[in-house]
């Protein structure tokens, strides 16, 4: 049936939603088709997204808009036959769920039929019944899995009603012949749809699950990093000992494999499941274990851990998932970090920097007012994948050093306010209003982090931007010691496309934000080469004094055996130019015509080392009589002889 | 149109869809099942959750957690069951199930997938418990995912192995068969250092037995005769005294050759799993059976719903003298004595419903209840379920 015949075969909505309203316990599904007011809403629903995680991410984000305060998603990893995602959110009415079908892309949310419809807050569509700010806003979050699945099942409901609405649906796939089909003002098939009710004894329970259960073989192959396996275990996706395979080596961590004759069993001779976490931790723990064993790879011999070498496909789309959705983070919020904490803190203000105490155990959030990241206790939000319960793995305490001079982490805050003053509302998209923080460390892990992370009302769907948004200085090592992420609490929804994982950077959001980001870039960078020129010099200097005290420790033990106790100590030797410079006992040179000239980096500190070496040595001389013989000259030449054979050997 | 100079696919299909077709998938209807008579109310109560609460009975201070391993079918009323009787900690009630719903696109898909969702949102479910779609055997075979899943959440409190067919069925010595998952099981229980139950239910009668285990657990039996006198009479007095023809009844079978051979059966299969408990370090006893009718055309009861405790005991004390503490394992001949007589007191739940009416009604509210949470139609139910009373 071609697909405007199917959509007109199809009950309308308001003959299905009677139909529901009379519907009986045991009665048999109804059936109509999913439908889209616009070809280019359907033709989005049927992929825009990159990866696999990005469809789960949707639905967490959906379960958040709903006020859930837990998401489940379950899979029989590392099959994938099917997934469950499961939240104890608001659920949808039959009415709600009706409309989604019926309108694939025209959501409720943000507009006033969502108060309606029980989806949003009362007198606000931008914000959940509970007041979070809303994250989905077009309504294409729940298709999204039909990049997974060509089937799924919704399962919903609210609190007090005394069933529960299903609806099965089967997706279609687009192709551009059926447009030709199309006349304007048709609505576009994207699927079939059986619905119905069924009766709940539980009355107080409330949520929505949707089960994936005919996850499409591609998809199946990207989550079991079929590629990766391939790879390792040859085609016949078996282990067997001489087979040629190319000589790639499993992630560190994964999930295992099922082997290619039986998705049952699972591959043992290779793929036998390796996670940093046992099955007896609870979830939080084992989410832990594995942001550790990212960041302990550092002392394992990976001196720069990346998350695609480290971790198999499905455990790069669980560190994905936490670091997209709007959860807690793994330690404390950076905002909530005291400034006696260990980690040296600014303000991003004015045109500079300002350094805050270090001394107090007052936080930024209190000290600058800062409001990001502050869930409220009531209404917490808490995603699970399988073993694992998910939370932003950002750390930025007990972070690893390298042998760089600058160890201490430096941890700046920043908050901007653009109300383009004077701008009609329809050029500048409104006021656009964040937070921020950006952290320099000697080193960041995974590299993934490395960049600028883009939060809107706490949620996002992009990965770490590693150019700064085009930050256009080469500072290549220093972004690598780099992470940053932006709070956006007003604005900027329109700047983002569709997926959520790129914005427009054409919208006047964007250019503000990334001026803002660039300006605070160059004041950090500009801070960190300053702390670490201090801390350079400051290592050379602590370098230089324990060198000459060794130096001196050496020419004292000489003395003291040649000399032995006669009352005496070893001579002075001092180099200058000056004519007039006095020493009481011991030896003046000429500077530079012993040691020469010192140009360059580091210079005087080059000639003070060189200073204490020859002078050691003439130091030794003399402790065994050789100099007192020897005119002022010769001991100069001497000298300088010395100079020239010790920096020949250095050379 | 192909022509010759077209390549050919470089692709399975099976490659590319996961549905082969725009259709939905046949759905079962909901029709009452043999599991939903009342009888089957019966065993729950007075043997499953019998065991249960003596399990919890045993648990020190006020720790109510429970963990579950079963083939709770799609409606999942064994689990409701255990929900709806314990009082469990929140976050307390772990299980895994299996079950052929859970496969993708299956007729019982759906319902499953509202039963599920109405489990788990009870907040005393643990949300890793699951029901998966693989055969319970493949829990027998090495390193398949059944197995891997059931070690990850295991080890469990109860194992309910509740079959429609005969657990002896499947051929001796093979990695995917019920033997073996009993076997690996064992691997998982071996870690719990608390007292557990295992509970089977499967058909007893002559045809229910694959032959090579039947002669396997014959000479179980056979060697404790051999061993102990007293075992022999013990089992002459409440089984019968077993010759070539109890083993191998001939059809048409007289009501006093199914009953002997099916109580020799049964001690058979306690004799195994008595073996199995010996190779954990494991106390074993055997808790009051069950038995009821499932083939119309049999003339006694021809299932049997069987509980064995398993306690585990501490190692052996240190011969050396030097280490304090440890236990000995009761010697298997000890703890085979009294199987045949708690065998030989089995109850024919059938029997009794038929004798006692208001049990009977009893159950048959008990089992509403629990039909109405599965979404049953609670005066269909009561009619169906009184139907099948006065036909048995």
């Amino acid at each position: 049936m071609s697909d405007d015949a199917e959509a007109a075969a199809a009950p309308t909505e308001q003959e299905l939603l009677q139909s529901l309203d009379a519907f009986e316990a045991g009665q048999d599904p109804l059936e109509t088709t999913l439908q889209a007011d616009d070809r280019v809403i359907a033709r989005v629903t049927d992929g825009i997204y990159r990866q696999p995680g990005s469809a789960l991410r949707e639905l967490i984000s959906n379960a958040y808009d709903a006020d859930a305060t837990r998401v489940a998603i379950d899979t029989d990893r590392p099959r994938f036959r099917r997934i469950r995602v499961e939240d104890n959110g608001n659920g949808m009415s039959t009415d709600t769920l009706v409309r989604l079908i019926y309108h694939i892309g025209g959501s409720a949310k943000r507009t006033r039929e969502g108060e309606r419809l029980g989806i949003t807050s009362t007198g606000d569509p931008d914000s959940s019944p509970s007041g979070r700010p809303l994250i989905g806003k077009i309504g294409i979050g729940l298709f999204s899995v039909a990049q997974l699945t060509q089937a799924f099942q919704v399962i919903t409901k609210r609190r007090g009603e005394r069933h529960r609405t299903v609806a099965s649906v089967v997706m279609k796939q687009y192709t551009d012949n059926t447009e030709s089909t199309q006349h304007a003002g048709e609505k576009y098939s994207a699927g079939r749809v059986r619905i119905w009710k069924e009766p709940a004894a539980d009355v107080e329970s409330q949520g929505t699950t949707i089960v994936l259960d005919a996850i499409r073989p591609q998809t199946r192959d990207t989550l079991r990093s079929r590629g990766t396996w391939q790879a390792i275990l040859g085609d016949s996706g078996s282990f067997s000992p001489g087979s040629e395979r190319l000589d790639v080596k499993p992630p560190m961590f994964h999930i295992g494999t099922v082997t290619a004759q039986n998705e049952s069993i699972l591959e043992a001779e290779q793929g036998g499941p390796r996670l940093p976490w046992e099955g007896s931790d609870p979830p939080d723990r084992a989410f832990r274990k594995l942001v550790d064993s990212v960041w302990d790879s550092i002392n394992r011999g990976v001196p720069n851990p990346n998350l695609e070498q480290l971790l198999d496909y499905y455990l790069r789309m669980a560190w994905h998932l936490s670091v997209w959705a709007p959860l807690p983070y793994m330690d404390c919020h950076p905002f909530d970090v005291t400034l006696d904490a260990g980690l040296t803190t600014y303000a991003l203000s004015g045109g500079g920097v300002e350094l805050l105490t270090t001394t107090s155990s007052i936080t930024p959030r209190s000290l600058m007012d800062l409001h990001a990241g502050q869930l409220p206790s009531e209404l917490p939000f808490q995603v699970l994948l399988d073993d694992l319960e998910l939370s932003r793995p950002v750390r930025l305490l007990d972070l690893p050093t390298t042998s760089g001079a600058a160890k201490t982490p430096l941890l700046f805050f920043g908050k901007h306010r653009e109300e383009f003053a004077g701008i009609d509302e329809n050029l500048s998209g409104g006021t656009l209003a964040f937070e921020s923080y950006i952290l320099w460390a000697p080193k960041i892990a995974p590299t993934e982090h490395h960049g600028i992370l883009v939060r809107v009302h706490d949620a996002t769907g992009s990965l770490y931007d590693e150019t700064f948004l085009s930050f256009p200085v080469a500072e290549q090592r220093r972004m690598t010691q780099l992470t940053c992420e932006i709070f956006v609490s007003e604005g900027f929804d329109g700047a983002l496309n569709i997926d959520r994982e790129s914005f427009n950077y054409a919208h006047p959001h964007v250019v503000v934000l990334t001026k803002w980001v660039h300006a605070a870039l160059r004041r950090v960078i500009a801070e960190e080469k300053r702390v670490a020129a201090a801390a350079l010099a400051e290592r050379r200097a602590m370098g230089e004094r324990a060198r000459i005290e060794a130096l001196d420790e050496i020419v004292d033990e000489v003395w003291e055996r040649e000399r032995g106790d006669d009352g005496t100590a070893a001579p002075t030797v001092i180099f200058s130019d000056d004519p007039d410079a006095r020493v009481a006992d011991g030896y003046i040179f000429p500077r530079r015509r012993v040691l020469g000239e010192y140009v360059g980096a580091n210079a005087r500190g080059r000639q003070r080392q060189a200073e204490a070496g020859i002078g050691g040595i003439m130091r030794v001389l003399s402790a065994f009589g050789l100099l007192d013989t020897l005119s002022t000259d010769d001991i100069a030449e001497l000298a300088i002889a010395i100079r020239k054979i010790v920096q020949a050997g250095e050379r | 149109m192909t022509s010759e100079f077209d390549s050919p696919s470089p692709v399975d299909d099976s490659e590319i869809f996961a549905l082969g077709s725009y259709e939905f998938p046949e759905l079962s209807t909901r029709e009452f099942k043999p599991w939903h008579k009342p009888r089957k109310q019966y065993v729950r109560r007075a043997q499953w959750g019998a065991e249960i609460e003596r399990l919890l009975a045993l648990r020190p201070g006020d720790e109510r957690t429970l963990s579950y391993l079963g083939l709770p079918g799609s409606d999942l009323l064994d689990l409701r069951y255990i929900l709806d009787r314990f009082d469990i900690s929140p976050g307390g009630f772990q299980f895994l199930g299996f079950d052929v719903s859970a496969l993708p696109q299956s007729p019982d898909g759906a319902s499953l997938n509202v039963a599920l969702t109405e489990v788990r949102s009870d907040e005393r479910v643990d949300s890793r418990s699951d029901i998966i779609g693989d055969d319970i055997s493949l829990v027998g075979e090495e390193n398949s995912l059944a197995f891997e899943r059931a070690r990850v959440l295991g080890p469990f409190d109860v194992i309910n192995l509740d079959l429609c067919g005969g657990f002896a069925q499947d051929p001796a010595g093979v990695d995917r068969s019920l033997y073996s998952t009993v076997q690996r099981l064992m691997n998982i229980q071996f870690r719990n250092p608390r007292p557990w139950v295992f509970l089977l239910t499967t058909r007893v009668g002559p045809n229910a037995f694959e032959s090579a285990v039947l002669a396997e657990l014959r000479r179980l039996i056979e060697s404790n005769i051999r061993s102990s006198s007293l075992f022999a009479q013990v089992l002459a007095e409440n089984i019968g005294n077993p010759t070539e023809q109890t083993w191998r009844p001939e059809s048409p079978f007289t009501p006093a050759a199914l009953r002997e051979f099916s109580g020799l059966a049964t001690v058979g299969l306690a004799k195994w799993f008595l073996n199995c408990a010996q190779r954990i370090r494991c106390e074993f006893s055997v808790a009051p059976t069950l038995e009821y009718t499932v083939y119309g055309g049999s003339p006694t009861a021809d299932m049997v719903s069987i509980a064995f405790r398993f306690d585990p005991v501490a190692p052996d004390p240190d011969p050396s003298g030097l280490a304090a503490g440890g236990a000995l394992l009761p010697s298997e001949i000890s703890q085979a004595i009294d199987i045949p007589e708690i065998v030989a007191r089995v109850v024919d739940v059938d029997a009794l419903l038929a004798s006692n009416s208001a049990l009977a009604g009893e159950l048959i509210e008990e089992s509403a209840e629990l039909l109405v949470l599965a979404r049953y139609d609670r005066d269909s139910y009561m009619a169906w379920a009184r139907r099948t009373l006065e036909v048995s």
